[in-house]
């Protein structure tokens, strides 16, 4: 398999208040031709110092990333002539409508003259947004912006492209078409797809591999079958339990006395995190054939006379992967 | 370059779509300069509310030795609007232009001269104020001059008038001695007070005895130079002139109509002499310069703008060297300030010649010169943005420090109606960019220091921002 995407010792460093802070500590990664590669990491975990390390936004203090073959420190202009990028916000001119925009960008990449139009005319055709083409991006809706974002980053027909976060904030509707489109890439184009995301079931449903960022570091690399693997396919059971507060001892007691469960704990009421209402405590527990563990954890927690709200059980995905490598969800 | 060129047609693109912002470049300054043109100049008046200024005139002149007082000719320009009867006959001898006025009364359409209402402040008119409690009899004589500047003063204080013109008693040896070779050259200078409290019609005054003394003193010096070139070559012919030969030459060169110079007719001359075209050019020029200040500014730090909006990081990570991208915005910045000024002087001149009647050219007709105060003013304003875009950190700190200076500015230079001492607006680079106009809009063409300066101080500090901001831009 060709290798489009390549970094060698890719470390940053920084100093933040008089001391050193590595950011990025040493990564070696290969994407294949074709491949969707998503990364993934919470906030901090040093993912957006990666990407902007290998989109030429920022110098490596260390080691380099090549695109195609070329250094993106040394050969900066042919490696960028290979990467398209749809940035996480809508990296727009509001004020200009959707034409002006993708020719304004299309020119950044040297298009001109007959090409230039036949590219927008093909893009704005691609993301169905010819009828709207004469109308400003402030008037666009949230879905459609986002479909001449991405359309901008494909506009020099790239075969790289890195996709960060690109179906944030949209309806449901327009964000299975922007997944369609991902999927199309690869399919049709052969493009190679830098994906980063925070909902896991994008990252599982579109990727071929996933690598997961943390402290600077990737913890985990593979396809998602094999990161479910190395957490020995366990469930994940989540307990709502209103105000009731689980206390440490109780946590443990399950965690010691049940069997299968490998990790247990409390997320308290108005915390954020995996509780996204804010509204009920969530006891979450991690175990091997988590539904035969169920009624042993549902006495105990009865037991202690606690009031169980409602119970999910669910199956071995990359949530729990990212929670059992980092400790902490996506969006932590 | 092809790219710096697309970046720079962008901004130009982005700027002028913007509603907003052209409500801020375009429609802001324009509107407050219209009301005030409105307010002073009176739409479809011919006559102008600010007429009649009162002021005090003190003739302490002594007749040259030729007999001639220039005091006198200036004393009656400001308190009857013509030169003295016994040089009005004179004037027939002079050669008198087809196309203007004859004789030395001010005609015509209203002029800056036309403002005042000068009246001959001697002993009998201060003891008058005196008698009636308008003033406290001063200390002194009343028949010196101390008694008499004293009583004027008090008299400005008390409001009975605007302004006080002085005319020293040297007047006439002074302006005598630049035309005759025959003399060394003495200087002298006339004193205007003015109300602090009614700085536009004081600044009027000070307007108007500033034209007619400078149509003086150059009719003297080309007058001079005559003299000093037939001294040189008919010494013989220099020698057997009487004084009142000369006096004769000295009344051609301020009679109206005359081809060399031209005094009453036009005391500001080939201006746009109307007080609406005036306040408009004045007021207009400020405001434009004020809100030019922030549309150079705000260009430049729209780059922090759109690294927040991620447009720029899609520009870096394009094939596109960062040269191009830092001069595509400084370009589009310096031709969206010169559109902005230009679209100004456009509009206020439609503005102006609505308030007149008739089409009036209130920035003067030197198009050449203009155009280059223009550009002065894009390059200063475009540079003082970069070097903001330099210093500051953050487009929070750059909107707050800027305004904050563009206030200061604005103040220092006389962009909201009242002067501060010329030693400190000439800190503003508002001051030398309203002074050019000024000038221009007067007919005075003379503003190659303003330009300097405008260019000097654009292109200082655009080099330091330019060096401070590029070491955070490649940050």
């Amino acid at each position: 398999m060709d290798i489009m995407i390549e970094t060698k010792d890719l470390t940053k460093t920084y100093r933040s208040n008089g001391s050193l802070v590595e950011a990025v500590k040493g990564i070696d990664l290969t994407v294949g031709k074709g491949e969707i590669f998503s990364l993934l990491g919470p906030n901090g975990a040093g993912k957006t110092t990666t990407i902007s390390m290998i989109s030429g936004l920022m110098e490596p203090t260390r080691g380099d990333a090549f695109i195609g073959g070329y250094s993106i420190t040394h050969q900066p202009l042919q490696a960028k002539r290979l990467l398209g990028v749809v940035p996480q916000e809508i990296a727009l001119y509001p004020t200009l409508n959707a034409r002006q925009n993708l020719e304004f960008f299309g020119r950044m990449y040297g298009l001109s003259g007959k090409d230039l139009t036949h590219r927008v005319d093909a893009m704005l055709d691609f993301v169905e947004l010819s009828d709207r083409q004469f109308d400003r991006i402030e008037t666009y809706s949230g879905g459609m912006k986002r479909r001449i974002n991405i359309a901008a980053g494909l506009l020099h027909d790239p075969q790289v492209i890195y996709m960060d976060e690109p179906t944030v904030g949209i309806d449901p509707q327009s964000r299975r078409r922007i997944l369609d489109t991902v999927k199309q890439l690869r399919e049709q184009r052969g493009m190679t797809v830098l994906y980063t995301t925070h909902l896991m079931e994008e990252a599982q449903e579109l990727s071929d591999r996933v690598g997961i960022i943390d402290h600077g570091e990737i913890i985990a690399l593979g396809t998602p079958g094999d990161l479910i693997q190395q957490v020995g396919e366990q469930d994940r059971l989540i307990f709502k339990v209103g105000h009731a507060v689980v206390g440490n001892d109780m946590v443990e007691k399950i965690r010691a006395s049940v069997e299968g469960v490998t990790q247990a704990r409390f997320d308290p009421p108005g915390e954020e995190g995996e509780n996204k209402t804010n509204i009920s405590g969530l006891l979450i527990i991690n175990a091997k054939r988590g539904r035969k563990a169920l009624p042993f954890i549902l006495h105990l927690v009865e037991e202690a006379g606690i009031e169980i709200e409602s119970v999910e059980v669910h199956e071995p995905d990359l949530e729990a992967v990212f929670l059992h490598l980092t400790g902490r969800a996506l969006r932590d | 370059m092809n790219k710096l060129w697309v970046i720079a047609f962008k901004e130009i693109r982005t700027r002028f779509t913007d509603r907003n912002l052209l409500l801020i470049m375009i429609a802001a300054p324009l509107a407050i300069s219209t009301i005030i043109g409105l307010a002073f100049g009176g739409l479809g008046r011919t006559t102008s509310p600010i007429r009649d200024i009162p002021v005090a005139v003190i003739n302490n002149d002594q007749p040259s030795a030729n007999g001639t007082s220039f005091g006198i000719m200036l004393a009656d320009l400001l308190t009857v609007g013509q030169l003295p009867a016994g040089t009005s006959s004179t004037l027939s001898a002079c050669t008198q232009h087809p196309s203007q006025s004859s004789g030395g009364t001010v005609e015509g359409s209203l002029t800056l001269s036309n403002l005042i209402n000068g009246i001959s402040f001697d002993e009998t008119v201060a003891q008058g104020l005196v008698a009636n409690q308008t003033i406290a009899a001063p200390a002194g004589s009343p028949d010196s001059p101390e008694y008499l500047e004293a009583a004027a003063r008090a008299a400005i204080d008390k409001g009975a008038y605007t302004a006080v013109v002085i005319i020293p008693a040297d007047f006439s040896a002074a302006l005598t001695s630049l035309a005759d070779p025959r003399q060394s050259l003495t200087s002298t200078s006339i004193e205007v007070y003015g109300n602090a409290g009614q700085g536009l019609s004081a600044g009027i005054v000070r307007s108007v005895v500033d034209s007619i003394t400078a149509q003086m003193i150059s009719g003297n010096i080309a007058i001079g130079a005559t003299m000093k070139e037939v001294a040189t070559q008919q010494p013989a012919l220099l020698a057997s002139a009487s004084s009142s030969d000369i006096s004769k030459l000295f009344v051609c060169a301020f009679s109206p109509g005359n081809d060399l110079i031209q005094l009453a007719d036009v005391p500001v001359q080939a201006a746009p002499t109307s007080v609406a075209g005036a306040i408009l050019v004045t007021f207009g020029s400020s405001q434009a310069l004020f809100f030019a200040l922030f549309t150079g500014q705000n260009g430049i730090l729209s780059m922090y703008e759109e690294r927040k909006n991620w447009t720029l990081q899609r520009i870096l990570i394009s094939p596109t060297p960062r040269w191009a991208i830092l001069g595509g915005k400084l370009v589009g910045v310096l031709v969206s300030v010169i559109f902005q000024l230009l679209a100004l002087v456009f509009a206020l001149t439609i503005v102006g010649s609505l308030i007149e009647g008739h089409l009036a050219f209130i920035w003067g007709t030197d198009v050449v010169r203009l155009g280059l105060v223009l550009l002065a003013v894009a390059v200063a304003v475009s540079g003082l943005g970069i070097l903001l875009a330099g210093v500051l950190k953050g487009i929070e700190q750059a909107n707050i420090v800027g305004s904050v200076l563009n206030i200061a500015l604005g103040v220092l230079g006389g962009a909201f109606g009242f002067q501060l001492p010329r030693s400190v607006a000439q800190v503003s680079l508002i001051y030398w960019a309203r002074d050019a106009f000024d000038t221009l809009a007067a007919g005075r063409g003379d503003v190659s220091l303003n330009i300097l300066v405008l260019f000097a101080e654009g292109i200082v500090m655009f080099v330091i921002g330019l060096f401070l901001f590029s070491r955070r831009f490649n940050a």
